[in-house]
């Protein structure tokens, strides 16, 4: 029979259950990915030309560019900053949410394709990838707009 | 000694696993809603941009439990004569869920939603509604002692206003 003395059982009743508990949502945690796309049924993204993306106020990071950038090699007239042109047949906006775990990382990025004249969702894609699985910005920008374009093909 | 551990383990347990449920069928279901008009049309409902399985995640709407709150709503109000699930009805109602904001921690906590919706006439293939609707709900710091399930809470809250101001908003169409 082990016997603890009065320290090693104070430190089993406040450390060990949390930190079991701690290394499970880590692990549960680390390994979750999501990728998803969804376009509006009634939509036809075949006939876009050109596209302005919506750069988010508090990005500090230029996520705007990534994007921009992205939907050029695609072969789209693109443009970004803060004040939507009047002659782009749709905006784009987006969400990124970071997290940190030894280094920043983004954990989530969602992209929404929107009729510049109503503000109506035409098509959106969200990647979710969490420290295990991370990927830099670059690649979940490409994750999420490849999804979106793959979706409208279908 | 022992016994009054077990019980604590059990609450926490159950404090747990009901902040681990999706977001329900029941409470996203709009209740009466007052002046709604009637269509005298039947309807099929089709929802994407949420969860396609229900994978327990108390922040991601399942499809499936969307769809049968629109369902059971529509019910409810009378706003078509019936809703049909395959092909042959005169509208098909399309929600797709666009974002879901819930903030990471707070005493209080307020989820926000945007759907798109669109109405569409299944025969001539018209688009009679198009609208994005963001609703907001906000879970009071009394509402449930789990944080996860005060944003549950929220999330339903915020649903179950999406698809009131939406079916409130078609039922003010004057549908052929």
């Amino acid at each position: 029979m082990i016997v603890m003395s009065k320290e090693e059982n104070i430190v089993r009743k406040f450390f060990f259950i949390p930190g079991v508990l701690f290394i499970a949502v880590l692990l549960i945690q680390g390994c979750s990915n999501r990728a998803t796309a969804t376009i509006d049924p009634t939509t036809d993204l075949s006939s876009i030309k050109s596209i302005y993306v919506v750069k988010l106020a508090p990005d500090g990071r230029g996520i705007n560019r990534l994007i921009a950038d992205k939907l050029k090699t695609m072969g789209y007239r693109v443009s970004t900053g803060i004040t939507i042109p009047s002659n782009v047949d749709v905006v784009v906006t987006y969400k990124d949410r970071w997290m940190w775990d030894i280094t920043m990382y983004m954990l989530e990025l969602t992209v929404i394709i929107r009729d510049p004249k109503t503000e109506f969702p035409l098509a959106t894609g969200n990647s979710f990838h969490t420290s295990l699985t991370r990927k830099s910005p670059e690649e979940m920008v490409d994750e999420v707009i490849n999804n979106i374009f793959k979706q409208a093909k279908q | 000694m022992k016994i009054t551990r077990r019980i604590v383990v059990l609450i926490v347990a159950i404090f747990w696993l009901s902040g681990c449920a999706p977001p329900t069928k029941e409470a996203m279901t709009a209740g009466s809603i007052q002046g709604m008009k009637r269509h005298q049309h039947t309807v099929t409902i089709r929802v994407q941009g949420g969860n396609e399985i229900k994978d327990e995640s108390p922040l991601r709407i399942t499809n499936d439990a969307f769809s049968a709150a629109i369902e059971e709503s529509i019910i409810k109000n009378s706003l078509f004569t019936k809703v049909i699930h395959g092909s042959g009805s005169d509208y098909i109602i399309n929600a797709t869920i666009i974002d879901i904001s819930t903030p990471a921690f707070g005493a209080s906590m307020t989820a926000r939603i945007e759907v798109a919706w669109t109405l569409l006439n299944a025969r001539s293939r018209d688009i009679v509604f198009r609208k994005s609707i963001n609703s907001f709900y906000t879970a009071g710091a009394f509402a449930a002692f789990a944080g996860v399930t005060r944003v549950r809470i929220a999330i339903e809250g915020a649903a179950r206003k999406n698809i009131r101001q939406a079916l409130m908003a078609i039922s003010e169409l004057q549908l052929k």
